[in-house]
C-alpha cells in the first residue's frame, strides 16, 4: 500500500487516508506517459475510422436512421464499458468503440441535416458526458476537446464572427484560470480536478484549433475570409491584454519583483504585442507559451512554442514589404533580441542569480 | 511531492485553495532563475534566427544597387566575423557553438549567392555537397548538437536531390533503403560513439530521437514504394529486412536508456506496416481486407499499449 506524505499527518488538514492510499497505489500500478497516450490516441482514432468505414462499405450509411441506432449503440456501449475496463486493451477499444459511436450519430446527423440547434447542442451535450462519466486521460481529453470543436463549428455554421470572438476569448480566460488559479480550481472543484489535466490540454488546443481553423488567422484557403475590417483587433485586443496582464501578474515569480527591471520587461512585452496588434496569434500564442511553461506543462510549451514560431513566420511572410525592407526589419527585430539577451545576461550576472 | 500528489491530497481532502497554492509554487512552478534563463536563451535563439533569417532574405532580395563583389564580401566578412567571435575563449561555450551553427548557415547563403553571381550551372546537390564539406570541421569541433542536427538535415537533403539529379536508376530505385541506412548509420554513431556529438555531457533524448524518425520513416517508405511495384518480392524482403534491422536496435537501444519514446516510434511503424501489407496482400473480396485491418489495429495497438505500459512500470520500479 502506497504511504502517505510525512507532513500530512501533523498539517491539520481533514483527509480521507483510506481515498488518497488508493489512489496513490492506483497510480503506481496502471502508470501514465505521454508518449504511450499519444500512441493509444493515433490508434484510437486509427480504429475508429476502420469501424466507421466498415459501416460506410456495407452500405449502412444509406439509411441515417440505422447509423443513428448503431451510434448510439456504440456511444453507450463503449462509455459503459469504459467505465468497467480495468485494463488498458478493454480501456482502448471502449474509447474506439465510443469515438466510432460519436462519429455515426454525427454522419447521421448531417445526412438529416438536421437543424443545428438540435444537432450542434446534443453533440456538445455527448461530449460533456463522456468528459463526466470518464477516468483516466484520453477519453476527458478527446471529450474536452470534441465538446470545444462542436461549438466552434455550430459558431463557424451560424456565421456570428462577434460570438467567435467572445467564445475565443472566454477559452483564453478559461486557460488564466487553469493555470494561474491552479490552487483554487482544485480546491473549488474537488470532483471534477481529477479531469484537471485533460481538460486544460484540450482546452490547449481547442485555442490553437480556432485561431488556425475557424478564424483568418493564419492557414490560407482553410480560414475564413475577414467578415469585416480590423477583424484582428477584436481577438488581438482582448489577447494582448491578457497576456500583459500575465506578465505583470508572474513578474514576482519571475523574479522581476520591482523597479526598473520589472518595468523594463512590461514595457518590452507592452511595445512587442503593440508592434503584433494586427497578428492576433502571436499574442495569443505567447500568453499559452507564459502559461504553460508557468505550469510546468511540457505539452502544452511544445505546442505552444510550434505554433508561435508558425505565427510568427506568417506575420513576417504576409507583411505587405518589399523582400529587401523585410530583410532589414528581421534583422532589427533579431538584433533587438540579442541586445535583450546581453542585456539580460549582465543583469544575471550582476545579480548572481546565474549560479 | 509532485503535482500528481498534490492533485490526489487536494481532492480528498479539505486543503484550501492558499495552502495548495503554496505546495505548487514551492514543488511544481518554475523559480526565478528558471524564467530567467528560460527568457535570456530563448531572446538568444530568437534573436539569432531573426538576424541571419534577415541576411537570407536579403540576398534573396537579389539588390541590384549591390555589386556582386559587395554581395560576396558581405558574406565572407560577416562568416569571418562570427566565427572569430566563436574562437574568443572569454564567451560562453554555448554561446561559441552557436555562432559557428550561425557560420554554418551563412556559408550555405554564400554558396547560393555564389550560384548566382557566377551562374556555375551546377546541380543543387553540387551546391548543397559542397556546403557540408566546408562546414564539416565546425560541426566536428563544436560538438553541438542543434548544428549536427542542422548538418544531418542538409545530408539528407544533399541525398535526395544527388537521387533526383545525379543519380543511377538503380540508385533511385533505392533512394529510401540507402537514406533510411545512412541515418540509421548517424543513430548508431551517436549511442556507439556520443562524444563526436557533445561535450562533457550525455547525448541528449531529444537529439537520437530526432535522428531516429526518419530512419523509421525511410523504411515505412521503401516498403511503401516496394508494394507498389510490380515485382514485389525482392523490394519488399528488402525493405523487411532494413525495418527489422533498424527496429530491433531500436527496440533494444530504448531498453538500455529505459526510454519508451524508441518502443512507441516502432510499434507505430509495426501498425502502419501491417496495414500496408494487409491492405496489399488481403483480397478484399466483401471488404475482407478492411474488416481484417481493423481488427488488426485493435488487436496490435492494444497489445503494444498494454506491454508499453507496463514497461514503463518496471521502469518506474526499478
Amino acid at each position: 500500500m502506497s504511504k502517505l506524505p510525512e507532513w500530512l499527518p501533523q498539517s491539520g488538514i481533514r483527509y480521507d487516508e483510506a481515498a488518497i492510499r488508493q489512489e496513490l497505489e492506483q497510480k503506481k500500478q496502471v502508470p501514465e506517459n505521454q508518449v504511450v497516450r499519444v500512441f493509444i490516441i493515433v490508434g484510437i482514432i486509427l480504429s475508429s475510422v476502420l469501424l466507421v468505414s466498415i459501416l460506410l462499405v456495407l452500405g449502412i450509411h444509406e439509411s441515417p436512421t440505422i447509423m443513428l441506432a448503431l451510434g448510439v449503440f456504440g456511444y453507450i456501449s463503449g462509455l459503459l464499458w469504459h467505465r468497467r475496463a480495468r485494463t488498458e486493451v478493454f480501456d482502448f477499444w471502449a474509447i474506439s468503440l465510443l469515438v466510432m459511436g460519436y462519429g455515426s450519430i454525427t454522419y447521421a446527423f448531417a445526412e438529416w441535416e438536421l437543424n443545428t440547434w438540435i444537432a450542434f447542442p446534443i453533440m456538445a451535450l455527448l461530449s460533456v458526458v463522456s468528459v463526466l462519466f470518464s477516468f483516466g486521460f484520453i477519453l476527458p481529453f478527446l471529450g474536452t476537446l470534441s465538446f470545444y470543436t462542436v461549438l466552434l463549428t455550430w459558431i463557424a455554421v451560424e456565421k456570428q464572427p462577434l460570438l467567435m470572438v467572445l467564445f475565443v476569448g472566454l477559452l483564453h480566460l478559461e486557460l488564466l484560470v487553469l493555470y494561474l488559479a491552479e490552487g483554487k480550481f482544485l480546491a473549488s472543484f474537488r470532483k471534477l480536478s481529477r479531469h484537471f489535466d485533460p481538460i486544460r490540454l484540450g482546452t490547449v488546443m481547442a485555442i490553437q484549433l480556432a485561431l488556425f481553423i475557424f478564424t483568418p488567422f493564419y492557414i490560407p484557403f482553410v480560414s475564413p475570409e475577414q467578415p469585416f475590417a480590423n477583424y484582428e483587433l477584436y481577438y488581438s485586443i482582448p489577447s494582448s491584454v491578457l497576456c500583459f496582464y500575465t506578465v505583470y501578474y508572474l513578474s514576482p515569480a519571475m523574479g522581476f519583483f520591482k523597479g526598473p527591471s520589472k518595468m523594463a520587461i512590461l514595457s518590452i512585452i507592452g511595445i512587442l504585442l503593440i508592434l503584433t496588434i494586427y497578428a492576433p496569434a502571436i499574442s495569443s500564442t505567447l500568453l499559452l507559451l507564459l502559461l504553460t511553461y508557468y505550469g510546468r506543462h511540457a505539452t502544452g510549451v511544445v505546442l505552444a512554442g510550434l505554433a508561435l514560431i508558425y505565427a510568427i513566420t506568417m506575420y513576417y511572410y504576409e507583411m505587405e514589404f518589399t523582400l529587401l525592407a523585410k530583410s532589414f526589419v528581421l534583422m532589427g527585430t533579431g538584433l533587438i533580441f540579442i541586445t535583450g539577451f546581453v542585456l539580460l545576461n549582465r543583469f544575471l550576472k550582476n545579480h548572481g542569480e546565474e549560479r | 511531492m509532485n503535482r500528481e500528489q498534490i492533485h490526489i491530497i487536494a481532492r480528498h481532502s479539505d486543503w484550501s485553495s492558499e495552502d495548495i497554492e503554496k505546495a505548487l509554487q514551492k514543488k511544481v512552478y518554475p523559480s526565478p532563475r528558471s524564467w530567467q534563463l528560460f527568457i535570456k536563451w530563448a531572446c538568444l535563439a530568437i534573436g539569432l534566427s531573426f538576424f541571419v533569417a534577415g541576411i537570407v532574405f536579403f540576398f534573396a532580395s537579389n539588390w541590384q544597387h549591390l555589386h556582386k563583389f559587395t554581395k560576396l564580401g558581405i558574406l565572407i566578412g560577416a562568416i569571418i566575423i562570427v566565427v572569430s567571435f566563436s574562437l574568443y575563449p572569454k564567451l560562453e561555450p554555448l554561446i561559441r557553438k552557436i555562432l559557428l551553427t550561425v557560420a554554418s548557415v551563412l556559408t550555405g547563403v554564400l554558396f547560393a549567392v555564389f550560384g548566382q553571381v557566377y551562374q556555375t550551372g551546377a546541380n543543387a546537390y553540387e551546391m548543397f555537397l559542397a556546403w557540408m564539406a566546408l562546414t564539416m570541421v565546425w560541426v566536428i569541433v563544436a560538438k553541438f548538437p542543434v548544428l549536427w542536427l542542422l548538418y544531418i538535415v542538409l545530408g539528407n537533403i544533399t541525398w535526395f536531390t544527388y537521387v533526383a539529379q545525379g543519380g543511377s536508376g538503380y540508385i533511385y530505385d533505392l533512394r529510401f533503403e540507402i537514406n533510411a541506412i545512412l541515418n540509421f548509420f548517424i543513430f548508431v554513431l551517436a549511442t556507439k560513439k556520443p562524444a563526436l556529438f557533445i561535450e562533457d555531457r550525455k547525448i541528449p533524448n531529444w537529439f537520437l530521437f530526432i535522428i531516429a524518425i526518419p530512419a523509421v520513416a525511410m523504411y515505412v517508405a521503401a516498403l511503401i514504394n516496394a508494394l507498389a511495384t510490380t515485382e514485389v518480392v525482392l523490394p519488399l524482403a528488402r525493405s523487411l529486412g532494413i525495418g527489422l534491422v533498424i527496429g530491433s536496435y531500436l527496440y533494444d537501444y530504448g531498453m538500455k536508456r529505459k526510454s519508451i519514446l524508441y518502443h512507441v516510434l516502432v510499434g507505430l511503424s509495426i501498425v502502419l506496416v501491417g496495414m500496408l501489407l494487409i491492405g496489399r496482400f488481403v483480397d478484399n473480396y466483401a471488404n475482407f481486407g478492411l474488416y481484417f485491418n481493423s481488427i488488426y489495429v485493435l488487436v496490435s495497438v492494444g497489445a503494444m499499449s498494454i506491454f508499453f505500459l507496463r514497461l514503463v512500470k518496471k521502469w518506474r520500479h526499478e
